[in-house]
């Protein structure tokens, strides 16, 4: 949980100077990591606007990375707890990592687990975009602390774990790798992961592992 | 409001809707069986996408590099001590190693016996490692102590 959690401040850093860089101001960078804390999101309206595109490119781009979070919030949602409104509220917690560490097999969340895996990610994210804004191009590129491939490599070490299932796990890891390696040259970020999720549909054949 | 700031207000709430609209939607209600079988699946089927979009894409292609390598390695780093993180409750009793190297020769500790996929693993990121700049990838240092 820690190095994710560092790794998520040191991004935050990555995110707040290249805002910085854009010419975002100080305040801006802030107020979208508290309101969204979405990195893959951020970057994309970052790189979006950044490389000259107008708002409603940047929104797309964003929108589809996040509609990942449709069908997370979808499995994680018989676990949470209260009225439509806190539910909703509680339904903010998921982020990929938290998401994925707190799911106990068989489709089950543990609610308790993802809330508090997500609030220091959140809050190291913000605390980052921060530094961020703040040094600014004092901190160079950290890009190049190579930090980004924490997050796959922690995605993969979970995912490691989830292939001891056997039988029709793996059959839907190849699926879905399949699927979004096939998508990547032609539809835009965020559409391969999405599609991915059809590989899931396996399940409806039942089980016969 | 500048074009900067409506991106960000839209983002923003259309993230926060994205993640109410499943909890909203489903309320507390136990999914049907056979959607239970589908959810269980979601996991593998979304972190496989992640793992290789977020390793392999890159502008809409797809590219084979050192960041490869350096996901490979960083993973048997994570999974052989600070683990999914100590607290992972299906990862055992990990404690967290006191320090990860993953430049300049990756101090990584033996995975467990019982874990071949993990030892494939292994194989392959000290092959890989020794093959790109004498082991050399990029300075990632960090301590859990």
């Amino acid at each position: 949980m820690l190095p994710l959690a560092m790794a998520t401040g040191v991004m935050g850093i990555s995110f707040g100077v290249l805002a910085c860089s854009l010419g975002w101001g100080v305040v801006a960078p802030m107020v979208f990591s508290v309101i969204a804390f979405s990195g893959t999101a951020q970057f994309a309206v970052v790189s979006v606007l950044g490389g000259g595109g107008g708002v409603v490119p940047a929104i797309v781009a964003a929108v589809l990375l996040n509609a990942r979070f449709l069908p997370m919030g979808i499995a994680a949602a018989p676990f949470l707890k209260g009225g439509p409104l806190r539910r909703a509220l509680e339904g903010q917690a998921v982020v990929d990592a938290s998401w994925a560490m707190a799911s106990r097999g068989g489709g089950r969340f543990d609610r308790e687990f993802m809330i508090g895996a997500t609030i220091p990610q959140v809050a190291l994210w913000i605390v980052g975009t921060v530094v961020g804004v703040l040094v600014g191009g004092a901190v160079g590129n950290v890009e190049r602390l190579g930090l980004d491939v924490i997050f796959p490599a922690f995605y993969l070490t979970l995912l490691v774990e989830e292939l001891r299932a056997g039988g029709q796990t793996i059959a839907v890891v190849l699926i879905a790798a399949a699927l979004s390696l096939a998508l990547v040259p032609f539809t835009p970020p965020g559409i391969p992961v999405i599609a991915s999720c059809a590989a899931a549909l396996l399940g409806l054949r039942g089980r016969s592992s | 409001m500048t074009a900067l700031w409506i991106t960000i207000v839209v983002v923003a709430l259309a993230s926060a809707a994205i993640r109410a609209f499943g909890p909203i939607l489903v309320g507390g209600r136990e999914l049907p069986p056979s959607m239970g079988a589908v959810i269980a699946l979601l996991v593998p089927a979304l972190l496989t996408a992640l793992v290789l979009t977020q390793t392999f894409g890159e502008d809409g292609r797809l590219v084979l590099d050192e960041k490869a390598i350096g996901v490979a390695v960083a993973a048997v780093a994570l999974s052989s001590g600070a683990g999914a993180g100590c607290s992972h409750p299906r990862g055992g009793d990990h404690r967290p190693s006191q320090s990860l190297r993953l430049a300049n020769g990756p101090e990584i500790s033996g995975p467990r016996k019982e874990d071949l996929p993990q030892n494939a693993v292994v194989a392959l990121a000290r092959r890989a490692d020794n093959g790109v700049n004498g082991g050399a990838y990029r300075t990632s240092i960090w301590s859990n102590a």
